[in-house]
């Protein structure tokens, strides 16, 4: 857009210069802060269509008539000037200040507006260049930075699962992801993966992140719409808040092309071990535990040194005859990983053509050695001036990554997860050899390494294209279409050191994703300025997009030879899962339209409307409309404002609007088969047909109907910036994933159901404190505070116990934690009236003293008590502890998130520091129900478990006595923790190298950390909790956490 | 002004054109509308339901793990279950009863489809079409009698469920023992014929042998002068009667070559390697083969075992239901011999503390893949003929009942290489002895085979305190301060299972106050 008008301003000045040609101005644009020349910067007459862009130098020349008495300098991303002419003087030199622009372009849904005509809540992020390389993925980017964003991603886990939420959580189905939106192309993958190949059920897959194939270095700008009034236009998909992201194009003038090339290291260390047991603690613990239930000891101890008892005789004990081999696992398998990235971008225009073509190629290694993974990307952004009325733009993105990922851990828990056996493997070993593990047990710590495979290969191909023509001076009509294509594979080996493989002597399975969306668009733009008051901004379009996808899954065990692993499936001898494909196509058809009408620059009015029609639902049911209203007041620019001098800029914002959330998976509305397997009398296997599900013709949309209040302040001539938006939100007709009662036959059915609400408050703040020739120092934060509370869920009433009182309320429960041994549970509970996800289990006081106390207290599920066992508080008082006496014991919503950043500019240093932090939420540290008590299994457990254990000689003790084993399936409040934290983000020390006139134009060298301080009292490996992110029924629940990973990065940047 | 005109007309013809376009879902799976078009898709359906019943939650994995365990008659190597329910003290959030419920209930609402599906059709082949019918109706007789007989109470589904109703509420003995009698009655008339049914599928005399056992179960402890349960037990075991031959060798029934459908069989659950039962992974010592991952989730408990010697000393069937000697596999194929119980006398040793059960051990010990093809025989003749002699006691005395249990005596003194006479023919026995004996009888002949559940509970708690609770706890070679002999509670809750947690919180119409006594 922009480009196009700057060129025909360069056709007008010359035209009118050649007629009246009088004055000749000339002079430079330079950055204020760098010195550095700023290409491409505006420099005009406004109110005679004069104009200029600078040159390669920042330098410009142009013509004007005799009576202008000044000119103006605009530049994107800088405060423009407003500049007297001196009629003596030949050459200025102008500095730019970077800052806020008020007429600065920000893209919204199907088009872009000024900033200043913004009514809705829309926040634009631009990371400089050099910081963009830093990043992996679009979520880093976006982490810490935006009041109301908060995003959950655990960096120890290489290509992990990530989670964005804006404004808190609208949906109770689980995906509460926004809508992303790149180069106007809905990328829709936030939370997809691959099917799980297995049908083993207590085996599900570590989810990775969805968001692949978006290299943050391509990236120009990212705006993020939070309210309903600027969300409305996307409808259906549009609760969730959108992300648009907007890729780099070309440079506006011609000229040489810019080339920049980069690489960084970076070396990535576990942030913090969990103290489990050292060996020769563990071994006391083995022995005492061994008193207390009745056996024998396992261990002889002699000084330091560990003999395991081989055998008991009548009279003798028989040890081995060398001292077990102490192991720190944390130690022997986390270790230091090295990542490397390198790539180049070029820019420039040539003729009507501009270009921005960029390489990079990523080699990553995790902090377990069986994680590496590669990466290559390509991207080329073409856009070209065909005709005076048509232009032709063209993004295309290739992404290309495999590698291979260590287990982070399986739902089920126990020895089935790689990350559990870490902390509770024992820490002895009987074996003289380092190689030699004979005496290791299945699915040790070093099995997960040697014996398992996770590999992945995936193909992303994003495309952009548009056309766009214009009609008339007013009227543009683009047709777009683009897609994001993506291929992924996921091949698994279990070997038989492995839980898994070992049953089925080897397995192999095979998962894959054929997904390609598509869009198109029609949009017509309407713009038209009357008479200088009024100015009309409109929008109409037709759209129709949709997704096509197949998932095919497949497993195979038995393995007679395994060396070849998942590599050659042929080897295998049965099969245990046959191939199976599951096709889903899904399309949305769309009309709609937006009118933003400004007053006087003043006062503006932005209304939307959407209409989609859904394949998801039934016959219908399939329409669904969005309507948006928002009126903003630019207070500012009223005399008694302005008259003040204090205001840069004042502005009030009201916004209202209907959002809609579709995600469920296809065919829910019908009573589809699916394939189940039986044998007939000869040994062969037969298939049957079998109903999938109960169908529910009833479904329609999610709606969130949302209002916002906002302001934005600006003083000291935009130094000082201030934005605060209030907002309430309410989503009727929540899409759940509701829990059947099992008598049906079925687990659970997608419903409309129930209604919950938001609101929220949000606060951000910018100030450029100092700003001079030597040094610059910024810094900004946000808050946001948000508060969830269920209103109904349309469920009967059932009587609970809470604070010792009887009541009735409606509520349902989370799912299940674990299939496995512990926290076989439900953590979390959905109550009328009361947050979402509130922690509900079973509330202690301590343990009991003695005998004498324990065989007073309430039975536990009908059995007596000991001294030293855990005294549950009877909430109903019926002398007998059972899933009734359950209540709240935790809260996991954060009271509130923050951020804040500095920025630091001295001569040729630049620092800049980014914190962000959560206040206020409860977690469940679910390892805990494993090492939090000394149950006398053949496992570590925490030190403070095994010190703070009761024992008759130490009645004082406050933890549970050894071998005290009743918390395997509950859920107390003694795992519940404190997850506020604040860390130190990242730190990055930069420095400019000078460089005269050599082969670089610029060179730049940084030093920058991750994580490098977190402040918190969470005991786990990290208070950002990533387990169950797409599970919108567990919540705050730290299952298989892995540890957090501490990254300092080395990086160089050259510009040529 | 023309382009106006030309591109508002294109973007109204694009915009209505689009709007007409059609978005239904057409996707690419079965559904009810093209299963049950022939008798093709109906069978296919039918093998789903059977595919029901081979589901983990039901007669693969979990109606192992809760009826035995809580059959008292097993320990485990399981710990996590030792303490609970396989110390007969089970817990409504326990996962196997939670499985075992929804399994039970996945194949009920799979046969519910059936039944209903087929309607009236008849798909053009009525002979057909009555023979998958008769077996969806067996099915769901069964699957309803399981769980009145494990949680004495249960929601009686019949219909298919629709999504504005999902909840059902629990019915008592009375109401589901009328539908189980009604579709069991249906299945007899219309299963077929020994001989004309599939290989491998149970034929109408499955029926009748599953509403013998409807019959007796109902009749529990009354003698057939207080009931005609008896009579119409006999009734239905009687068509039974010499339509199966016991097996030669007692042995056989669990040797690989002969274990799957064989003459004794009347209904037997299929498997095969990629469909597996776990049984022999249950049952077989932890490696006992060179592929090791066996679990010994079953032990026989040692009142078990020294019942059967102290009953019948020199019975044959003694080696083909123990194991006390087993050779334990290293990964190289080496092995060490392990001699249990009662060999062994140590109380706290997870390998060698409990003798052995025998006949889902895999005994191949160099096998590498511990799945196998192995079937589950659910009903067998020998079974029969004790449920026959058991019935004519009652009815008239043992002078006609002798017949059926010394045949199936005779074949157990038979099975061995070398003479023996134990077990003796019955002979002179009161009514009253007869029934005492006959009752335990099922334990010798039938022990591990997924009986033991209901054989000790269907003459009621107090045969079950006596014959369970007392005999383990009054058993001397027990050591109950170990960590491995559990010590039974003596509380009569444990005659049903209790109704799963998981059930009770997503059902409306139950709640917690419907829970079985005493959970």
């Amino acid at each position: 857009m922009k480009t196009k008008q700057l060129f025909l301003m360069l056709i007008f000045f010359f035209m009118v210069s050649s007629i009246y040609g009088q004055n000749i101005i000339k002079g430079k644009v330079l950055d204020k802060n760098t010195g550095e020349p700023l290409i491409g910067a505006t420099v005009s007459i406004p109110n005679l269509n004069i104009g200029t862009i600078t040159d390669i130098d920042g330098g410009f020349e142009f013509e004007i008539p005799q009576d202008v008495k000044r000119f103006k300098v605009t530049y994107i991303g800088y405060n423009g000037k407003n500049i007297e002419i001196d009629p003596g003087k030949e050459k200025y030199t102008i500095k730019l200040i970077s800052g806020k622009m008020l007429d600065e372009v920000v893209i919204v849904g199907y088009g872009n507006l000024k900033k200043s005509d913004l009514t809705g809540s829309v926040t634009k992020l631009i990371e400089d260049v050099k910081t963009a390389r830093q990043y992996s993925g679009v979520d880093e980017l976006l982490q810490g930075r935006i009041a109301g964003v908060n995003v959950s991603s655990n960096a120890g886990s290489t290509n992990g699962a990530i989670s964005v939420r804006i404004r808190g959580t609208n949906s109770l189905r689980g995906n509460n992801e926004p809508l992303y939106v790149v180069d106007g192309v809905i990328i829709n993958s936030a939370g997809e993966d691959v099917l799980n190949a297995t049908n083993d059920a207590n085996e599900l897959q570590t989810a990775q992140n969805g968001l692949t194939g978006l290299n943050p270095r391509d990236i120009k700008s990212i705006e993020i719409l939070k309210d309903a009034s600027a969300t409305a236009i996307y409808g259906s998909r549009g609760a969730n808040g959108v992300v648009l992201i907007t890729t780099k194009g070309g440079d506006r003038v011609d000229g040489k092309a810019v080339i920049n090339a980069y690489s960084t290291t970076s070396v990535h260390s576990v942030t913090k071990k969990v103290d489990v047991l050292d060996p020769l603690k563990f071994a006391r613990y083995q022995n005492e535990a061994n008193a207390v239930l009745g056996y024998e000891p396992r261990y002889v101890i002699e000084g330091d040194d560990i003999y395991s008892i081989k055998s008991y005789t009548d009279t003798s004990i028989v040890t081995n005859s060398y001292p077990a081999r102490p192991i720190d696992w944390q130690n022997d398998i986390y270790q230091r990983g090295i990542t490397y990235n390198t790539g180049f971008s070029i820019a420039g225009k040539k003729n009507k053509t501009s270009y921005y073509f960029s390489a990079g190629y990523n080699d990553i290694n995790g902090i377990v050695e069986t994680t590496k993974f590669r990466k290559g990307d390509l991207r080329l952004n073409l856009n070209s001036k065909v005709s005076p009325k048509l232009t032709l733009d063209n993004r295309i993105a290739l992404t290309y990554q495999q590698g291979t990922f260590a287990q982070a851990g399986s739902k089920s828990g126990g020895n089935r997860s790689f990350t559990k056996q870490i902390l509770t493997y024992r820490p002895l070993v009987d074996s003289l050899e380092e190689s030699d593990d004979n005496d290791l047990e299945i699915s040790n710590p070093f099995a997960w390494l040697t014996d398992f495979d996770d590999i992945i290969k995936e193909t992303r191909i994003n495309v952009s294209t548009s056309l766009e023509y214009k009609i008339m001076k007013n009227l543009h009509y683009k047709l777009r279409a683009g897609t994001d294509f993506r291929l992924k594979a996921r091949d698994k080996w279990y070997g038989t050191a492995i839980f898994k493989g070992g049953i089925e002597n080897g397995i192999a399975n095979y998962s894959s994703l054929n997904r390609k969306s598509y869009t198109v668009d029609n949009i017509f733009t309407y713009t038209k300025n009357i008479r200088k008051f009024h100015e009309l901004n409109t929008m109409l379009a037709v759209t129709y997009d949709g997704s096509e996808k197949t998932n095919e899954i497949f497993e195979i065990t038995d393995f007679p030879i395994k060396t070849l692993r998942s590599s050659a499936p042929q080897l295998g001898q049965v099969i245990s899962q046959p191939r199976t494909l599951f096709l889903e196509n899904e399309a949305i058809f769309s009309g709609l339209g937006r009118l933003n009408y400004s007053y006087k620059n003043k006062y503006i009015l932005t209304t939307s409307f959407r209409a989609d029609k859904s394949s998801k639902f039934a016959k219908g049911k399939q329409w669904g409309y969005f309507p948006s209203a928002a009126f903003a007041w630019r207070l500012g620019e009223e005399d008694f404002i302005k008259n003040l001098d204090i205001f840069y800029n004042l502005k009030l914002r009201f916004g209202w609007g209907v959002t809609g959330n579709q995600a469920i998976r296809p065919y829910q509305t019908l009573s589809t088969y699916h394939t189940d397997y039986y044998v007939d009398g000869n040994g062969t296997t037969v298939i049957g047909s079998v109903p999938s599900r109960i169908a529910n013709p009833d479904l329609t949309w999610e709606s969130t109907e949302q209002y916002n209040v906002g302001t934005d302040i600006s003083v000291f001539d935009g130094n000082l910036s201030m934005t605060v938006d209030a907002y309430y939100k309410k989503t009727k007709d929540l899409l759940q994933n509701i829990n059947l009662p099992t008598s049906t036959g079925f687990p659970f059915m997608t419903v409309n159901r129930g209604s919950l609400e938001n609101k929220g408050l949000e606060l951000a703040l910018d100030a450029i404190l100092i700003h001079n020739k030597e040094m610059d120092f910024s810094m900004g934060g946000h808050i946001s505070f948000n508060r969830n509370k269920v209103l109904s869920l349309g469920l009967p009433a059932s009587t609970v116990w809470i604070d010792g009182i009887e009541r009735e309320e409606v509520f349902y429960y989370g799912n299940t934690v674990s299939t496995g041994t512990y926290f076989k549970a439900p953590a979390n509970i959905f109550m009328e009236g009361q947050p979402i996800g509130m922690f509900w289990g079973f509330e202690t006081n301590g343990v009991y003293r003695d005998e004498e106390a324990a065989s007073a207290g309430p039975t536990y599920k009908g059995n007596a008590n000991h001294a030293g066992d855990l005294v549950f508080v009877d909430q109903n008082g019926d002398d007998n502890i059972d899933s009734d006496d359950r209540t709240f014991i935790g809260n996991p919503n954060p009271d509130f998130t923050y951020g804040f950043d500095f920025s630091l500019s001295y001569k040729r240093f630049t620092l800049k520091a980014l914190f962000d932090g959560v206040y206020g939420n409860d977690i469940a540290n679910g390892y805990n129900l494993e090492l939090g008590f000394a149950e006398g299994q053949f496992k570590n457990i925490l030190t403070s478990t095994y010190d703070n254990a009761w024992r008759p000689e130490q009645p004082d003790n406050t933890g549970t006595r050894v071998g005290f084993n009743m918390m395997h399936e509950g859920f107390v409040d003694l795992i519940v923790e404190d997850g506020s934290y604040l860390r130190l983000n990242i730190l990055t020390l930069s420095y400019d190298i000078p460089v005269k006139k050599s082969l670089f134009n610029n060179m730049n060298v940084y030093v920058s950390g991750r994580n490098l301080f977190y402040f918190t009292d969470y005991s786990g490996y990290e208070p950002q909790v990533t387990s169950f992110l797409y599970d919108g029924t567990i919540m705050g629940v730290d299952w298989v956490g892995t540890p957090n990973v501490r990254t300092i990065l080395f990086g160089v940047n050259l510009g040529f | 002004m023309k382009n106006y005109k030309f591109l508002l007309s294109l973007f109204f013809i694009s915009f209505v054109g689009l709007y007409s376009c059609e978005l239904d879902e057409n996707p690419n799976f079965l559904s009810s509308t093209n299963v049950f078009e022939d008798v093709e898709g109906a069978k296919i359906a039918l093998n789903g339901v059977y595919a029901g019943l081979i589901d983990y939650g039901y007669y693969t994995s979990e109606y192992h793990h809760v009826l035995n365990w809580t059959s008292g008659m097993y320990n485990s190597n399981r710990d996590g279950s030792l303490k609970d329910i396989a110390a007969l003290n089970p817990s409504p959030n326990d996962k196997f009863i939670s499985n075992l419920w929804a399994g039970i209930y996945r194949t009920i609402s799979r046969a519910n489809n059936v039944i209903n599906q087929l309607g009236d059709k008849n798909l053009g082949n009525p002979d057909q079409r009555d023979l998958i019918l008769g077996q969806a109706l067996f099915i769901r007789s069964l699957a309803y009698f399981d769980l009145l007989r494990i949680f004495g109470k249960a929601p009686l589904i019949t219909k298919e469920i629709s999504s504005d109703n999902p909840s059902t509420g629990l019915s008592g003995p009375e109401e589901l023992l009328a539908q189980i009698i009604e579709d069991g009655e249906k299945a007899a008339k219309l299963m077929a014929e020994e001989g004309k049914n599939e290989k491998g599928r149970p034929t109408k005399y499955a029926a009748n042998m599953l509403m013998a056992k409807v019959y007796m179960w109902m009749a529990g402890n009354k003698t057939s002068a207080e009931t005609n349960l008896w009579q119409k037990a006999y009734d239905h075991a009687i068509q039974v009667y010499g339509k199966y031959q016991l097996m030669d060798n007692f042995g056989d029934l669990w040797k690989e070559a002969t274990r799957n459908n064989n003459k004794e069989s009347i209904f037997e659950l299929q498997g095969n390697v990629e469909n597996t039962f776990r049984l022999s992974k249950y049952w077989t010592a932890s490696k006992a083969t060179v592929g090791g991952n066996t679990w010994a989730r079953f032990k026989p408990n040692l009142e078990v075992y020294d019942r059967h010697l102290a009953t019948y000393p020199d019975d044959p069937r003694i080696k083909y239901t123990f194991i006390t000697e087993y050779n334990k596999y290293k990964a190289n194929g080496s092995f060490t011999i392990i001699k249990t119980y009662p060999v062994f006398k140590g109380r706290n040793n997870k390998e060698k503390s409990y003798p052995y059960g025998y006949k889902y051990f895999i005994k191949n010990g160099l096998a590498i893949n511990t799945d196998s093809d192995m079937n589950f025989v659910l009903f067998r003749y020998a079974d029969l003929l004790l449920m026959l002699a058991e019935i004519e006691n009652e009815l008239n005395g043992p002078a006609e009942a002798y017949q059926y249990v010394n045949e199936v005596l005779t074949r157990a003194r038979n099975s061995s290489d070398t003479t023996v006479t134990s077990p003796a023919n019955w002979e002179g026995l009161t009514q009253d002895s007869f029934r005492a004996n006959i009752t335990k009888e099922y334990f010798f002949e039938l022990q591990q085979e997924g009986h033991d559940f209901f054989n000790v509970r269907r003459r009621g708690y107090d045969f079950f305190r006596s014959f369970v609770i007392e005999a383990h706890n009054n058993q001397l070679s027990y050591d109950f301060n170990k960590a491995r002999d559990v010590k039974f509670v003596d509380n009569d809750r444990i005659m049903l299972m209790p109704i799963p947690e998981a059930e009770i919180n997503s059902n409306a119409k139950i709640s917690t106050s419907d829970q079985n006594p005493g959970y």
